[in-house]
């Protein structure tokens, strides 16, 4: 009896907890409504209105609607490239023993040791060299290249994980190296793929840098963040634009999040009862 | 039912990544055949711009300057942020804008072999005032990049809580600062708001205390690099210390986590009485509080009133890629929005700053006005930092923070500070 | 023979090289073009550069202690940080795991800091340590929230560990429910059966069932810290008096602000070299225990 007692004790305390995770979403919302002054000052109290005011001259001074279609092509183009490659490498890697898969293996993870800020400068070279500064394709390449270590690491760990039986048995069966990859394999990776596009989904949408570095002042091709941090400076900060504008471009990622995260769970409950 | 998802799921990825592929395409496309269709080809002007101020008026100027020019398109990068990064990756990958603006000094002089060299365009240079042109001159005495505004930094204080305070008479050396800071804890007000979390506004803080009125700014600077002038030796030197003896005792509880928007912000609603700073961030105190009196205050470093330094200086540069494919557009853009009327009241409204061109125009900034009559007087000095060693304030801040939380004595910050100076040559 | 051979390469070519090709496009080859510059003094804008042989790597060991000190910080940090967030994350997991909506309402919540930018992070933080820890003092009157938190070097360091691992809790937490619900609920319940507590099947069933998460949690965790940027760049600016500069910071500084690009590139490439025993080591120790299980 003892011990379920202190069992939920660490259940309440998480879910307390998660107040202070929440926070942020809160702070940033209630000061999206204040002018500058009353930001700095009173951080932590209410505005004195709900104006709507700063939200529709920020929607109309970066123009948003280009700056979410631009970014919403970005995220969604980045993201399927790596939903269709990640897994496929990911799993012939894991199933091959041979020195070209784990030197292939090697290439794809070593960028997850190296920090960006010590190559950018050359990749910037390599994308000029290759005339795609400026554009989109460009920048879409670019980021897959990016995504690419980590996704393949996270589901080829992933894969090890898996009994090979299952595919023996489609192999038996007569099933085709694509077949059982497709059909055997792919559906039991749901739970890892789920977590992939969420976190590769994020970080496109979030990214400043590289957008920045390849984009550079193209206005037609900017994604949200980086219009935003073109307001800040070492000796200013535009707050009531960027504040309205990180709660607009928060919008959609947080409904993809909730929408997504029931399928980490869910999806692989399903998946063992079917096991 | 497991198949059909999985069908789905795959011709999905398929044609969604097509549609992605050919869509990025297709938009290129798109605006070529636009400009084609126009019967001309579109020449496309690249800027880069590293001023977060004024940027609606900047924007005007800009399509003022397409009106004017059919068929010029200008693009511009607003960088504000890690300037120096990304202007740095460009002219790397070879995408080297064809007007760009950077620090005067140190920094633009790395950029000054990409430079269009404008010495011998005399009808251009005469719109200007000279001492602001000696800011863009390079080592071999060319004019290699054209000023921007005069910007001024020294000891911003609140005249209000002065006056509360009774100080009548603006300190002249730091005996009587130590007297006006006692006078202001009496009233309860807050002497100092140093922002002491950034670097760079600790490094712009110490070079008052290096000043050589007799060399002026580059000048001293030269001298300490070639170890002319020793730091242990600057009459002024031993009062840095002192000032931020001064700035910990009478400044706020935590010093060191002031950083410039919370001791801008103290300082126009009277919270504090003194930051350092300079008149850049008069957009920002404007906006916290409209009405703050304020004011510049030479900062005291010696014995005398004479010795007081309020620091001046053209400290952006812009610069015209000299192998630009529209190299006179390019020159006719940055003479543009340096020189010309449009540009004048960018400058002078927009921004508030003295332009560094010769104008008639009001200047709104409060501060800028403030420090004009010091530069009409011809009280004021150049910039130390701007033509220091690369990274001074970087280097050298932190030295100062050390200092301030009692982990590095006066003697051993003196030598650290040496020996940059030094070994940077 | 040969035919199945061949076969087996295409097949092998055609699931594994698109990826080849992107990762070497984006990473690889611009960080080995970048290594080209770490025997040459230049500083990174002009066209020429002057050859110096491997002084670089003679002045990174012997003149340059602030690089040093960044990979101290960024040691310790890496320790802090991969401890503590796998604990944290694993707890909060452990109890989200749940196919509740109370519990899929706090998986959203640990997920936030996630979702916003960086910016907007620093700037809530800023005030948290400043009016936030301000008013908690007063209706606390513990002298915890009265320490210059940010303004302390000692103290600075924590500020960065706190600040990490609330910021990517939520990534793991994620990383570790998908383990553990791929555990079959016959074995716990077997387990309970046979008259195991909670710790006991916690112990025994769901941790070495987990293993492979745990694995995939730990590398990119400390992979996360090696390359801790992000939050030093935006909140602390390596301060203050120089005490929270990571290596990739002080790598950034070098090549951008002290402008000697070929020095920075000679830190990246031993800090690489570093790293990659360092995680060759921890999968090495990682895969003896998966295949213990």
């Amino acid at each position: 009896m003892r011990r379920m007692k202190n069992v939920n004790i660490i259940v309440i305390i998480v879910f307390v907890c998660s107040i202070f995770w929440l926070m942020p979403l809160i702070l940033i919302f209630i000061n999206s409504f204040k002018p500058y002054n009353d930001m700095i000052q009173k951080f932590l109290a209410l505005p004195k209105s709900w104006d709507m005011e700063m939200y529709i001259e920020t929607w109309t001074k970066f123009d948003f609607p280009r700056l979410i279609v631009n970014t919403l092509l970005y995220t969604v183009s980045t993201v399927l490239a790596v939903l269709l490659l990640a897994p496929m490498t990911a799993y012939k890697l894991a199933r091959t023993k041979s020195k070209l898969s784990t030197c292939c293996f090697i290439i794809v993870i070593i960028p997850m040791m190296v920090p960006f800020q010590s190559y950018m400068i050359s990749l910037i070279k390599l994308v000029a060299n290759l005339k795609l500064t400026g554009t989109r394709m460009g920048y879409i390449l670019v980021s897959i290249g990016l995504c690419m270590p980590l996704a393949v690491y996270m589901i080829h760990g992933f894969i090890k994980s898996i009994p090979i039986e299952l595919e023996e048995c489609a192999r038996i069966d007569g099933a085709g190296k694509l077949r059982t990859y497709f059909s055997i394999v792919l559906p039991l990776l749901k739970p890892i793929l789920t977590t992939v596009v969420v976190l590769d989904t994020l970080a496109v949408w979030n990214d400043v840098i590289t957008n920045q570095l390849i984009i550079g002042g193209k206005a037609s091709a900017i994604n949200i963040q980086n219009a935003l941090y073109m307001q800040f400076s070492a000796q200013t900060s535009d707050w009531e634009h960027a504040l309205p504008g990180i709660v607009m471009s928060m919008i959609p990622s947080l409904i993809f999040f909730v929408s997504m995260q029931k399928h980490i769970v869910g999806g692989v409950t399903s998946g063992a009862v079917k096991g | 039912m497991k198949k059909r998802t999985l069908a789905l799921l795959v011709s999905t990825v398929m044609v969604s990544s097509l549609i992605a592929g050919c869509g990025g395409g297709d938009d290129k496309e798109e605006k070529k055949t636009d400009k084609d269709g126009g019967g001309k080809e579109e020449i496309v002007l690249s800027v880069f711009d590293a001023h977060a101020y004024g940027l609606d008026e900047y924007d005007e100027m800009k399509k003022k300057f397409e009106e004017d020019h059919p068929g010029v398109k200008v693009e511009v990068q607003h960088v504000s942020n890690d300037t120096l990064t990304v202007l740095q990756s460009r002219v790397n990958s070879g995408d080297i804008p064809d007007v760009f603006d950077i620090e005067s000094g140190t920094n633009a002089k790395m950029y000054y072999e990409y430079a269009y060299d404008w010495t011998d365009d005399t009808d251009v240079l005469e719109l200007f005032n000279e001492d602001a042109l000696e800011t863009g001159r390079d080592d071999d005495g060319k004019i290699k990049s054209l000023p921007w505004t005069y910007e001024n930094m020294g000891i911003l204080y609140n005249k209000d809580c002065f006056s509360e305070a009774g100080i009548t008479e603006l300190p002249a050396n730091l005996e009587e600062l130590e007297a006006a800071c006692q006078k202001l804890e009496e009233k309860g007000i807050t002497a100092f708001a140093v922002p002491a979390k950034e670097t760079w506004v600790l490094g712009q803080l110490a070079t008052h205390f290096m000043m050589d009125k007799s060399l002026d700014g580059p000048g001293t600077a030269d001298a300490l690099k070639s170890g002319k002038l020793k730091f242990a030796d600057l009459p002024n030197w031993d009062n840095l210390f002192k000032f931020l003896d001064l700035a910990v005792k009478y400044g706020p509880e935590k010093p060191l986590e002031i950083d410039w928007e919370t001791s801008e912000n103290m300082l126009a609603n009277g919270d504090a009485a003194m930051i350092h700073m300079g008149d850049w961030c008069q957009s920002t105190l404007d906006s916290f509080n409209a009405s703050a009196n304020l004011g510049f205050l030479p900062c005291p470093v010696g014995a005398t009133a004479e010795d007081a330094t309020l620091l001046s200086n053209c400290n952006w540069t812009y610069i015209v890629n000299k192998d630009s494919e529209n190299l006179e557009l390019a020159k006719e853009y940055c003479q543009y929005i340096l020189s010309s009327d449009e540009g004048q009241s960018w400058m002078c409204e927009a921004v508030g700053a003295v332009p560094g061109c010769k104008t008639d125009k009001e200047v709104t900034g409060k501060l800028a006005n403030d420090a004009k009559t010091y530069i009409d007087a011809g009280e004021t000095n150049g910039w130390i930092h701007t033509v220091a060693p690369a990274s001074y304030g970087e280097t050298c801040g932190p030295l100062m923070q050390s200092y301030m939380l009692g982990e590095l004595s006066a003697e051993e910050m003196t030598a650290q500070f040496q020996s940059f100076w030094t070994s940077a040559q | 023979m040969r035919q199945k051979k061949i076969k087996d390469f295409l097949t092998f070519a055609l699931f594994v090289f698109p990826t080849v090709i992107f990762v070497l496009f984006a990473t690889d080859i611009p960080f080995v073009m970048n290594l080209y510059y770490s025997v040459f003094d230049w500083n990174g804008v002009g066209r020429s550069m002057e050859f110096v042989g491997g002084s670089n790597f003679v002045k990174i060991f012997t003149q340059d202690p602030l690089f040093w000190d960044a990979v101290q910080f960024t040691l310790k940090f890496a320790v802090f940080f991969v401890v503590t967030v796998n604990i944290v994350s694993l707890t909060v997991a452990l109890v989200m795991a749940k196919e509740k909506k109370s519990s899929s309402i706090g998986r959203a919540f640990y997920y936030i800091p996630y979702i916003i930018s960086l910016t907007a992070i620093s700037l809530i933080w800023k005030f948290i340590f400043g009016p936030g820890f301000e008013a908690l003092y007063e209706i606390t009157g513990w002298e915890l929230f009265n320490w210059s938190w940010v303004g302390t070097p000692k103290l600075a360091f924590y500020v960065v560990v706190i600040m990490a691992v609330w910021q990517n809790l939520g990534f793991y937490m994620v990383n570790y429910i998908a383990g553990i619900v791929a555990v079959p609920r016959e074995l716990i319940e077997a387990a309970k059966i046979d008259g195991a507590n909670s710790p006991q099947t916690l112990v025994h069933i769901t941790l070495p069932l987990i293993m492979p998460s745990i694995s995939i949690c730990t590398l990119t965790s400390l992979t996360f810290a090696f390359k801790l940027f992000d939050i030093v760049m935006v909140f602390t600016k390596g301060g203050p008096a120089n005490s929270t500069v990571s290596v990739a910071y002080n790598i950034y500084m070098e090549a951008f602000t002290r402008n000697n690009y070929g020095l920075a590139t000679a830190k990246s490439l031993i800090f690489v070299i570093f790293c990659l025993i360092v995680t060759a080591v921890q999968l090495k120790v990682t895969k003896s225990r998966e295949v213990e299980q």
